[in-house]
């Protein structure tokens, strides 16, 4: 079923619409989330609480695409469970890619607090916009979607190796491009 | 800076790179391109919408033979099976001279292909674009709204696609090795005067 059909059940406010939306996408979600939270169970009720919210955000809200508006939805529930679960043990690949991207955002002296999420976002956007479309996607599989290696190196057609070079140098371009801008001093 | 603003701010972001990533197909690469032939060729690509589009390849330094033609229902593949032993450093090729008439206006250096496009005053594009794989040894064309026949450039055989709609753009293939920047200047001048003929 296509996504504008899907947004008319929500609409109706028919049930079918989350029959539906979880056939369509539910795997992706619970694949996102499942890389946050490394628990099923977990997983699967971030999933259904992000399928809650999206039954109350749509109507009056019609999301053009329906794909990346349930991700963000999923991905920020499973990363408030992932932080609120202040007890769990520190093994997901979302804490490898935070790990990771910790040293490129190191600094003496932080910007933090005089810089919003929003606006760093759109300076994100503006380094993704450097970036070729296979890097680009890369980065954001592993730091959006918090893919493995393996799982990347699977969709890009490219060797593990070959990932964690290009993820090694695009965190340095992206250190370099946060210095410039003055987002790191 | 706090891990969490960042990531807070790549949940942000505009969703065409949310969905630019779910659904990023990789391309088609042959096993045999992979893995087995490290063929040191790379290609280079005019294109002139909606009017005629030129398709050459250039090998600096392997031998003339070894390119097969494999014609598939909606494709063509022209690939170089020859063997080479030099791993030559990826270069950086601009066309010197290009139609009377087109001027740049859109380049993407990006870390694997490069494009320049230019357009004249009534909307024709032409663009140049080349793989900076070095091991790329394989070429796809879309024949699929374009009909085929033999032709000769300036003596040198090659394919000419017809398109059966002005929305295709006609194309020109032409497999030709060459040493230097002066040579591939010569088969874009050959080919504009063949299309003006």
């Amino acid at each position: 079923m296509d996504d504008e059909k899907i947004i008319e059940l929500f609409f109706a406010r028919s049930e079918l619409a989350i029959k539906e939306l979880d056939s369509k996408y539910g795997k992706v979600c619970f694949q996102l989330s499942y890389n946050v939270l490394n628990n099923r169970l977990d997983a699967e009720e971030c999933v259904n609480d992000s399928y809650l919210g999206l039954w109350n955000t749509i109507p009056p809200q019609r999301p053009n695409p329906l794909l990346a508006f349930v991700c963000k939805i999923v991905r920020r529930y499973s990363i408030m469970r992932h932080r609120a679960n202040t007890a769990m043990k520190r093994n997901s690949i979302y804490d490898l890619a935070v790990d990771e991207i910790e040293h490129c955002l190191a600094a003496p002296v932080t910007v933090e607090g005089t810089i919003e999420a929003k606006t760093l976002a759109r300076i994100i956007e503006e380094f993704l916009d450097t970036l070729s479309v296979e890097n680009r996607v890369i980065f954001l599989r592993r730091y959006w979607f918090s893919d493995t290696y393996s799982d990347i190196a699977q969709r890009i057609g490219i060797t593990e190796k070959n990932v964690s070079v290009r993820l090694t140098r695009t965190r340095k371009q992206m250190r370099e491009y946060l210095i410039r801008r003055e987002v790191l001093v | 800076m706090n891990t969490n603003l960042f990531f807070d701010a790549m949940g942000d972001l505009n969703e065409k790179y949310i969905v630019e990533a779910a659904t990023f197909q990789q391309k088609a690469k042959n096993s045999f391109q992979k893995w087995v032939l490290r063929a040191a060729c790379f290609f280079l690509v005019i294109v002139i919408m909606g009017s005629t589009m030129l398709v050459f390849s250039v090998e600096a330094r392997a031998a003339f033979l070894g390119w097969i033609k494999e014609v598939y229902e909606t494709y063509i593949v022209y690939r170089f099976e020859g063997k080479t032993d030099s791993n030559p450093t990826p270069e950086e090729y601009r066309p010197t001279w290009v139609p009377t008439g087109y001027e740049e206006y859109y380049t993407d250096n990006s870390e694997n292909d490069f494009t320049a496009i230019y357009a004249n005053a009534i909307g024709q594009n032409l663009t140049f674009s080349y793989s900076k794989e070095t091991t790329d040894s394989v070429w796809f064309v879309n024949n699929s709204m374009t009909s085929t026949k033999q032709t000769y450039v300036n003596e040198m055989p090659a394919d000419i696609l017809i398109a059966d709609n002005i929305e295709t753009g006609s194309a020109i293939v032409l497999l030709r090795l060459s040493v230097g920047l002066e040579h591939v200047d010569d088969i874009i001048a050959d080919l504009a005067q063949a299309l003006e003929g």
